[in-house]
């Protein structure tokens, strides 16, 4: 129940871990996305801006290259030397212009390069980056044809003048191109950009939303854990809760026991006080001799002795220091001489026979021993009222030896059998009609036990009950002691 | 003219003094050994009394008894005769006698272990006399 406990407890913990850990990673995605995104989008606004500013100045310089070049031309038909020279150093002037924006254009590619991330807008801008170079190589022909031209106008025909004029004409259209192209490109960008953080957007949401239901299915799944835990717990405190009412109930109905038990005890110490008191007032008037008195008087004292002894014994055997006195004795006389008083005081209906077939020798506790069969012997008296009641002693092959007290009478009632050996266990049962005090069996049990024997009782099949008890011949304890008494 | 008194009384000694004394009273007493007996002893003198008597004036009962304790005696005679007057002696605490007490009825006394039988004696021909006044 233990590892059970500690078992759910961790699964909980994990539960509410694993709750908290996938709430903060889909905080954490969306917060990141968000700032990624808007990150993209500043860096690639950034990086665009002056791009396109630059790529649009690039345009205005070749249409000032273009027209400074017609000028050019114009200045070379008319003969104007001086204009066409003039021309030819502003074209010049305007390569520069030309090939310092190129140069600019590049490097804030290549910055743009590095400080995007790949996956998201930095392909754009490695094309980009091609594009320029195709754009540097077409301005270097461009340039250098225009070279060429200028340098060799004076020398060739118009015709060929015109051709070439062409070819510059037809290379300057494809740098237009190709600029424009970049413009549509960058333009597109923003778009891809867009798109790129709609996706992922989009990717986010769904893994966030993922991460929410899990999280919730996991609530879930702690939640039934709980509610396990809960109905465990539950049903262990109302096991614990009946098994302490069963307890305190065992222990009320002890207490009362005890408390009855003292009750008749003191009663039954104060009952023969009466006929004391009662003998010693009527010897007085002389209505009763002295001696018939003092032998009533005698008897009643026995009684109260009886009483207390049984209390004393009582309190002996609870506390486990009940003494036994070994010696040498024989049994069957032992239980000749009981039964022999006993007969005197029951009944014509009943007869108390022995079966003695052997001479038994035992160590043991004889005062202790006749207490148990005298205990016995009277149960049976008492619920005999009619029959037999037959006392046997054999010995067995364990070295025990075994008395049986069988009777014809009512027999054990079901509801004591059970506990029949218990203190108090036949107090009160509408069979004992208040007479005893449910201790007889209980101290017999107590002094068999003290010679490590064993007592049974069971009820025969014809009717009545029979206990038995067996203890061995022989005392193991002090058996030395025991041998060297003889000896000495 | 003597009481009549049936005594429930287990211990043959003092039975044997209950005897002893009433009758050196000039009363009579039937002696019942035990519960049910006692019971037999009331129903055969009942059998022979008319319907407003009384078989016995006083029934003396010892609380602890074999087979029927006094208290089921004394409620077994009640319901024969409801007045009939009923005197316990017991060797029980007052606790035990106060929850029997609170069963029966106003007609039953309590007399407490150890007694003198002169005591006794007095007590019953009181009760019987105060009875008799009622």
């Amino acid at each position: 129940m233990k590892y059970q406990k500690a078992s759910n407890g961790f699964r909980i913990g994990a539960s509410v871990g694993i709750i908290i850990l996938m709430l903060g990673i889909a905080i954490a995605l969306s917060i990141s996305a968000t700032y990624t995104f808007s990150n993209q989008m500043r860096i690639v606004t950034d990086f665009n801006t002056p791009l396109e500013k630059t790529i649009i100045q690039m345009s205005d310089i070749q249409k000032n290259q273009e027209s400074v070049f017609n000028n050019a031309i114009r200045s070379l038909q008319i003969k104007d030397t001086q204009g066409f020279q003039s021309s030819e150093s502003e074209f010049q002037n305007y390569n520069n212009l030309m090939n310092n924006q190129i140069m600019q254009a590049e490097n804030i590619v290549k910055i743009g390069i590095d400080a995007l991330p790949q996956e998201y807008v930095g392909s754009q801008f490695n094309l980009t980056l091609t594009k320029m170079t195709e754009i540097e190589e077409l301005n270097t022909e461009y340039e250098r044809l225009a070279s060429n031209i200028f340098q060799s106008a004076d020398k060739i025909d118009s015709t060929k003048l015109d051709i070439l004029a062409a070819d510059l004409k037809i290379k300057g259209e494809s740098l237009y191109a190709k600029q424009n192209e970049l413009l549509g490109d960058l333009e597109s960008s923003y778009q891809n950009i867009e798109t790129a953080v709609d996706e992922n957007k989009q990717k986010s949401l769904t893994l966030e939303i993922i991460m929410i239901i899990a999280a919730g299915v996991i609530s879930l799944i702690s939640g039934y854990f709980v509610n396990q835990i809960n109905r465990d717990l539950t049903d262990e405190v109302i096991k614990k809760t009946k098994s302490l009412q069963k307890v305190n109930e065992k222990l009320k109905k002890l207490n009362r026991l005890k408390d009855e038990f003292i009750s008749e005890a003191s009663h039954e110490l104060k009952s023969p006080l009466n006929p004391i008191y009662g003998f010693v007032e009527l010897a007085k008037c002389g209505d009763i001799d002295k001696e018939e008195a003092l032998s009533g008087i005698v008897k009643q004292a026995r009684q109260i002795e009886e009483v207390a002894n049984k209390m004393l014994d009582l309190g002996k055997i609870d506390n486990s220091k009940l003494q036994i006195s070994i010696e040498k004795f024989n049994l069957n006389t032992l239980i000749s001489d009981i039964s022999e008083a006993a007969r005197l005081s029951v009944n014509e209906n009943v007869s108390i026979k022995t079966e003695l077939p052997e001479n038994i020798e035992i160590e043991a506790d004889k005062v202790r021993i006749g207490q148990v069969i005298r205990n016995i012997l009277n149960n049976a008296i008492k619920f005999t009222h009619d029959g037999n009641i037959i006392i046997t002693s054999s010995l067995n092959d364990n070295n025990m030896v075994e008395v049986r007290i069988s009777d014809t009478g009512i027999g054990i009632h079901p509801e004591i059998f059970h506990k029949i050996f218990n203190k108090f266990a036949t107090k009160s049962h509408k069979r004992e009609n208040l007479d005893g005090n449910g201790l007889g069996l209980y101290i017999c049990k107590g002094i068999i036990d003290a010679h490590d024997g064993n007592i049974q009782a069971y009820n025969n099949p014809h009717g009545g009950a029979t206990i038995l008890f067996s203890i061995p011949v022989t005392h193991h304890k002090n058996n030395e002691e025991f041998q060297r008494s003889l000896f000495n | 003219m003597g009481l009549r008194i049936l005594s429930g009384e287990d211990n043959e000694f003092a039975a044997l003094q209950y005897r002893k004394i009433f009758e050196k009273n000039q009363h009579s007493i039937t002696i019942a050994r035990d519960g049910e007996e006692c019971i037999l002893k009331y129903k055969k003198v009942l059998e022979n009394c008319s319907a407003d008597s009384y078989p016995f004036d006083v029934v003396l009962l010892d609380f602890v008894m074999p087979k029927k304790n006094g208290v089921q005696v004394a409620k077994d005679i009640l319901d024969l005769r409801p007045h009939q007057k009923i005197i316990f002696a017991s060797a029980f605490g007052n606790g035990v006698l106060d929850d029997a007490s609170a069963i029966l009825k106003d007609s039953i006394e309590i007399l407490q272990k150890p007694f003198s039988l002169e005591f006794l004696v007095k007590k019953i021909e009181n009760s019987c006399a105060l009875k008799n006044i009622h």
